[in-house]
């Protein structure tokens, strides 16, 4: 047990990336390899959780890979980070066991086990590093296994290989683009300030700035950030891979791209932007708020014009990080103005909404796999009155839809109540406005969506549903989320509770950079 | 039992026996409508255990903990207003679900009907006993989202989903409208709580002299408006009547609808007493009022004449509502609070009527049916006594509450003197008269005149059976005994009402007779120039037929079927101009934004051109050097611009060599090797997949093209490089670098001399692992690539 808890960051990233070349190892035996692959990942969430609960109670925790103090590679595991994991796990370990039914067999058994631990390897990477180099390394796993994944074969497949691969090439390359202007950061960073430790450098940032002899690259380094994480997330003008990639996706990958990967965009902000480019929030704040609305009112309105259900899903996720990121830039302008208290509540409301977007998004993705799956077909308009034959999937689609137009008593109406609550009292008047008048977009598009789906009767030229109901591998993970998705709707106390902890942690970042810097070098 | 016990269980009990009725079912099957009922009648107790309380004066308050983190916490206040609401909802609940399982067919999907039902019994509960705004909009949404499942019951037909859409949209998304105006009082007054600003003279002052005031008085209106189907709002209620009818009876007139009124009601002593809520909210009903009252004529289906008319009626509990100046805050408070009650018993009545005439002459079709009378004399005497209540006829009790009307309407246009002293009284007598028209109408529309021989009409038509007439007779059995006794509803439900919410509220006298008053005489009036009218009815309705055949956009419904109808094409084709496909523009926006950040920390600190690049550059290079660069430039320019592939790759190639003899010349053989080894290895690679593809680009790019390209690149490069010279400077301030760490320490921890070496294997080894894994990853995504593509070929890519 004391191994456990001494190892606990490293356990989380090290079991999936010992799990990919195990479940090559065994794809002779298919069986004991789902099995292995389905054990390995519930025990990861467990990890996880009490990952979670530990720095819950025992503060941020520091975990050196090697003996170098900030000169080598730390794990970092403050409640953002812990509990972004729990997020992924929990995400991937649903995605994981949906995919057994979902994945057509032979792309399973070769290769799909282990990119999708390589995928949850990079992604708990991401979360745990404290060092902004290793951030970059685990963003390349990261993209590289979720872009292999997106052509996955499924059993019913109704996308084109050739769509898959145009996807997977905006993905690939888009990204990559990224990736580069992060190198570029990286390298100008750490040849001006001389350290790739995200602590270390946020303490020479802030000296820097109260010195005031801070020189303007640095501050455009720190913008450059944006680029990097505003295209994870798919923010405007850096969200045109996402709409192209989520709809062609397996829907278990599109659930975990729409509820984990774009959430890495929202926690690199955090994370980078606000812990360690901290004096910066003046420039940026602006900035991101500016963008989050564009991208708010784009994608709800991209989204109202779909007929493609996973298409309307994924314009609806921009849309929602949308929200998410308004509430990073009115929480940095908020800072700046000296509200430090409303700053406080605004970032824990855009974290509770990423929290409620990332479990209700990847159920209605999970969802919408079950829904292509009876109906051979994407396109909503070829749908219609499948409530009859479907009614667990009306329900939870149901659910989700509730959830993201904001409608109680399930979890997004918390978060839109408590991101308008705090706005608000920061008196931002005119964005909270903006983003109500696209809270009506998104009822509208979400409610039409489920009524082109579940009402009214299938034109018979479409022929018939596929008759065999889905199997309890594909229902109970959605079933699982939705319960989760009605449950912080109506209790979301724990999360608020957790939320505003982060909040605290991530405005005032003294406590992160202490933890990793007061620990004795050899 | 303790009254806050009981409260608390009358909202959630409905919540929870939900969930059993499709077990109940396989054992009770069509009598699982007695078990709903039996579960209404249960909270009409509950519920009614709380009148005694609210007689007394002494409100209901209690508080649970929810959200201490948000500040929410589960507040219930039981005042004779929400006393009130609970009866009527439970009370018409209770006949509403006996009535259905005479109406609906054996064959219906029973249990999610009565499922919903109580759904929606519940929501409406938690509305009535909410003490906080934010609980109050989750059960606000709640009988929104309940509204929508029952209005789309047939779920297959395109009407229901038509008008449960339209439902939908319009009450839940001025829904959100309120909850916004929830959260700017908030910021007002400092709390959630509804009854906690209500009883504080301090935060009620907050409200009324914050800036905030017009926009928060604006917003909640919205939301109760488009409940209530007032103003603009209204065109959702006569498409809601897609419901079943008993569902139409119990949401779409008695309850449901209610709620924006209560909402005003709730929402009077904290908002109310200034012009801007007069001119609101009596605006808003007087308007909605006439309008809704004329439209009525020209509908021929029973029920769209009920959806009108219910509108009109709702608009006189606004217009009442919204008599309320700073000296007379409430002014029409028990007037509207009387009719409200009132006209949930004759509307509820009616719309019974209008379901067994539906059952039994199969049509609701005005112009198909006539001379019923004879057939269903039963029905035929309860629908009179309920139109002629809704007409104001007395000894009913919607002459007494009608009066009220006429009564108050004269007071508020005293107070507000002016031409206003003759506009209030007149509009309130044109409300009247268009009430009576087409009450006259309903009756004489299905019951008088000849019997029709349509053959949509059975030859013989059966009275009601008693399941479905007994609760009509109940009501209209309420309906007279309110009439004649009005004492009994004043004194239980609506002086406890009215003294709750009015401060310095007076005791309230009612009588059916008054002497000749002037209300009285409106009285008169209006039962004179209906009747004298009621010879045009036919006649106005042709008119405004025909009108709105030539005016088509004067409806408010005009603007929603364009706008709903015309969504997805406009916006499609605002997507797929942010949105065309290709990749290029992609790649172009991402570097125009790289760009622009990069260079907005210039133009906030107004940092001088001359400082952008660092002072003192090194610019002596040997000759040697220079032909090198020069020759990266070549190989560069020319892996861009060659429009065959074989020979771009390998100037791409001879790049990456160049490089490495860089790194040679700067003294980092290690480095330059590893440059070696992954350049050729990649050019190998890169050349046998090329080979396989056509060896021409498709098309040359135009000139324009490829100047645009060349600016984009040339100012992203331009970005690039001044941040990258910038850091070249050295060291900022007193920091060392990592290097130095790595240096002095290589030898001594790790024993490895060669430092590029130990920190790949040692100080950073935890990177190379994912580098390595990295790589293993790249390897199984191009076999899944290859794997994927088995079959089809084209389009590649390489990784």
């Amino acid at each position: 047990m004391s191994f456990l808890m001494q190892h606990l960051p490293i356990l989380l990233i090290a079991i999936p990336l010992l799990m990919a070349p195990a479940t090559i190892l065994t794809k002779a035996y298919p069986g004991f390899q789902k099995a292995l692959d389905i054990v390995a990942s519930l025990v990861l969430l467990g990890l996880s959780g009490l990952l979670l609960s530990t720095v819950w109670d025992g503060g941020i925790t520091v975990y050196e890979v090697g003996e170098f103090g900030k000169y080598g590679i730390v794990l970092v595991a403050d409640l953002l980070s812990a509990s972004m994991v729990v997020l992924s796990c929990l995400i991937g370990c649903m995605g994981l066991i949906y995919s057994y039914d979902y994945i057509e067999s032979k792309s399973l058994n070769l290769t799909y086990h282990s990119l999708y631990n390589l995928m949850l390897a990079g992604i708990n990477g991401i979360f745990l590093t404290g060092d902004i180099f290793n951030l970059f390394v685990f963003f390349e796993i990261m993209l590289l296994s979720s872009g292999a994944l997106i052509v996955a074969n499924e059993t019913s497949t109704v996308t084109k290989i050739s769509d898959k691969m145009e996807a997977t090439m905006k993905y690939i390359v888009l990204n990559m683009l990224g990736s580069n202007v992060m190198l570029i950061a990286v390298a100008s960073l750490y040849a001006s300030i001389g350290s790739l430790n995200m602590a270390d450098i946020a303490l020479k940032v802030r000296i820097l700035s109260e010195a005031g002899t801070m020189p303007w690259h640095i501050y455009a380094i720190g913008l450059l950030f944006i680029i990097v994480f505003g295209g994870k997330a798919a923010v405007f003008p850096l969200h045109y891979w996402l709409p192209d990639v989520h709809p062609t996706a397996p829907s278990p990958i599109s659930a975990m791209l729409s509820g984990v990967i774009i959430k890495i965009g929202a926690y690199g902000i955090l994370r980078i932007l606000f812990v360690i480019f901290a004096p910066l929030k003046g420039v940026f704040g602006p900035i991101i708020l500016v963008m989050a609305l564009i991208t708010v009112g784009l994608g709800a309105t991209a989204a109202i014009g779909q007929t493609d259900v996973k298409r309307l899903l994924a314009y609806s996720s921009v849309s929602q990080i949308g929200y998410v990121f308004l509430g990073f830039g009115m929480g940095a302008i908020a800072y700046e103005a000296g509200e430090i208290a409303g700053a406080v509540l605004i970032i824990a409301a855009s974290f509770v909404y990423l929290v409620n977007h990332a479990l209700a998004k990847s159920m209605l993705f999970l969802t919408s796999g079950g829904i292509i799956h009876k109906a051979e077909t994407r396109d909503m308009r070829k749908m219609g009155g499948m409530v009859d034959s479907s009614p667990v999937m009306a329900a939870t689609f149901l659910v989700g839809a509730m959830s993201i137009g904001g409608v109680p008593p399930m979890g997004g109406f918390i978060s839109k109540f408590m991101l308008f609550d705090a706005g608000l009292k920061s008196q931002f008047y005119l964005p909270i406005g903006i983003a109500l008048v696209f809270a009506i977009f998104t009822l509208f598009y979400m409610f039409r969506g489920w009524i082109l789906i579940f009402w009214g009767a299938r034109d018979p030229q479409y022929g018939e549903y596929s008759h065999h109901g889905l199997s309890l591998l594909m229902v109970g993970p959605i079933v699982v989320l939705a319960v989760l998705v009605f449950i912080l709707g109506i209790y979301a106390e724990p999360i608020l509770g957790i939320a505003n902890t982060i909040a605290l942690q991530v405005m005032d970042p003294n406590p992160y950079i202490d933890a990793v810097l007061t620990r004795v070098i050899r | 039992m303790d009254p806050s016990n009981a409260i608390v269980i009358a909202v959630f009990l409905p919540f929870i026996v939900t969930w059993t009725l499709p077990l109940l079912y396989k054992v009770f099957k069509q009598r699982i409508g007695w078990i709903a009922a039996a579960i209404a009648f249960t909270c009409f107790a509950l519920v009614a255990q709380v009148v005694p309380y609210t007689m007394a004066g002494t409100p209901i308050k209690d508080s649970w903990l929810w959200l201490p983190s948000a500040g929410l916490s589960f507040d219930i206040y039981g005042d004779g207003m929400a006393v009130l609401l609970a009866l009527i909802v439970t009370g018409v609940g209770v006949i509403i679900m006996s009535y259905s399982t005479g109406y609906m067919s054996t064959k219906e999907d029973l249990p999610r009907y009565y499922q919903w039902l109580l759904l929606f019994m519940g929501a409406m509960l938690g509305v009535a006993f909410t003490d906080n705004t934010i609980q109050m909009f989750v059960f606000w949404e709640l009988t929104s989202i309940t509204s929508f499942m029952l209005i789309g019951y047939w779920r297959e037909r395109p009407e229901s989903i038509y008008g449960a859409t339209k439902a939908l949209l319009v009450t839940a998304g001025g829904g959100l409208f309120m909850f916004a105006g929830f959260l700017l009082l908030r910021i007002a007054s400092g709390t959630y709580g509804i009854s906690e600003v209500a009883g504080s003279s301090e935060l009620l002052a907050n409200v009324h002299d914050s800036e905030l005031y017009v926009a928060t008085l604006i917003l909640i209106f919205i939301g109760a408006a488009s409940k209530s189907a007032q103003g603009p709002f209204y065109i959702w209620l006569p498409n809601a009547m897609e419901a079943p009818t008993p569902v139409s009876a119990f949401l779409h007139s008695a309850t449901m609808v209610k709620a924006g009124v209560y909402l005003v009601a709730r929402m009077h002593p904290i908002l109310s007493g200034t012009p801007e809520w007069l001119i609101l909210v009596s605006g808003t009903g007087m308007f909605t009022m006439v309008m809704a009252g004329f439209l009525a004529f020209r509908q021929t289906d029973i029920k769209a004449i009920l959806a009108y008319s219910t509108i009109s009626q709702l608009a006189y509990l606004m217009t009442m509502y919204g008599y309320s100046t700073a000296e007379h805050p409430g002014l029409g408070f028990a007037a509207a609070t009387f009719h409200l009650l009132n006209h949930s018993t004759f509307k509820a009545t009616l719309f019974l009527v209008a379901g067994i005439v539906a059952h039994e002459a199969a049509t609701r079709d005005i112009r198909k049916l006539g001379g019923l009378r004879k057939e269903m004399p039963k029905t035929f005497i309860v629908a009179v006594i309920a139109a002629a209540s809704m007409a104001g006829v007395p000894p009913l009790n919607g002459f007494l509450s009608k009066e009220m009307f006429y009564e108050t309407s004269l007071e508020i246009g005293h107070l507000v003197g002016g031409p206003w002293a003759l506009i209030f009284p007149v509009v309130a007598v044109m409300g009247g008269v268009f009430t009576l028209m087409y009450s006259i109408k309903l009756i004489d529309g299905i019951f008088l005149g000849e019997r029709t021989h349509d053959h949509d009409v059975p030859h013989h038509v059966h009275d009601a059976p008693l399941v479905m007439l007994a609760p009509a007779v109940f009501l209209v059995g309420l309906i007279i005994f309110f009439g004649l006794y009005p004492k009994f509803p004043i004194e239980t439900l609506i002086q406890p009402a009215y003294s709750g919410l009015v401060p310095g509220a007076e005791h309230l006298h009612i009588k059916l007779w008054h002497g000749i008053t002037t209300p009285f005489l409106m009285t008169v009036a209006t039962f004179a120039t209906g009747i004298i009218l009621y010879r045009f009815y036919n006649g106005i309705a042709a008119w405004q037929n025909s009108f709105s055949a030539r005016f088509p956009w004067i409806s408010v419904n005009y603007y929603y079927d364009w706008t709903v109808n015309n969504a997805r094409d406009v916006t499609h084709k605002i997507s797929a101009v942010f949105q065309p496909g290709p990749i290029g523009p992609y790649i172009k926006a991402s570097l125009l934004f790289m760009f622009f950040l990069a260079m907005v920390p210039l133009f906030y600190f107004h940092i001088p051109a001359g400082s952008i690049l660092p002072a003192g550059m090194n610019f002596n290079a040997q000759p040697y050097e220079i032909v090198l660069y020069a020759l990266m430039l070549v190989s560069a320019l020319g892996a861009m611009i060659i429009p065959r592939y074989l020979p771009a790759v390998i100037s791409l190639s001879a790049l990456g060599f160049l490089v490495s003899l860089l790194y040679m010349y700067l003294k980092a053989p290690d480095l330059a090797m590893t440059q070696v080894c992954v350049e050729t290895l990649s050019t190998i690679v890169f050349i046998l997949v090329i080979m396989k593809m056509p060896q021409k680009f498709k098309e040359p790019m135009p000139m324009g093209k490829v100047m645009v390209n060349l600016l984009i690149s040339g100012a992203v490069g331009f970005a690039v490089f001044a941040i990258m010279v910038n850091a070249n400077v050295g060291m900022l301030g007193s920091f060392e670098s990592f290097s130095q760490y790595f240096i002095e320490k290589s030898m001594a921890m790790t024993g490895g001399l060669n430092v590029v070496n130990v920190i790949v294997v040692d100080f950073r080894g935890y990177d190379t692992i994912g580098e390595i894994s990295v790589l293993s990853l790249a390897a199984l995504g191009v076999y899944n690539l290859i794997l994927s593509r088995a079959g089809g070929a084209e389009g590649g890519e390489d990784e």
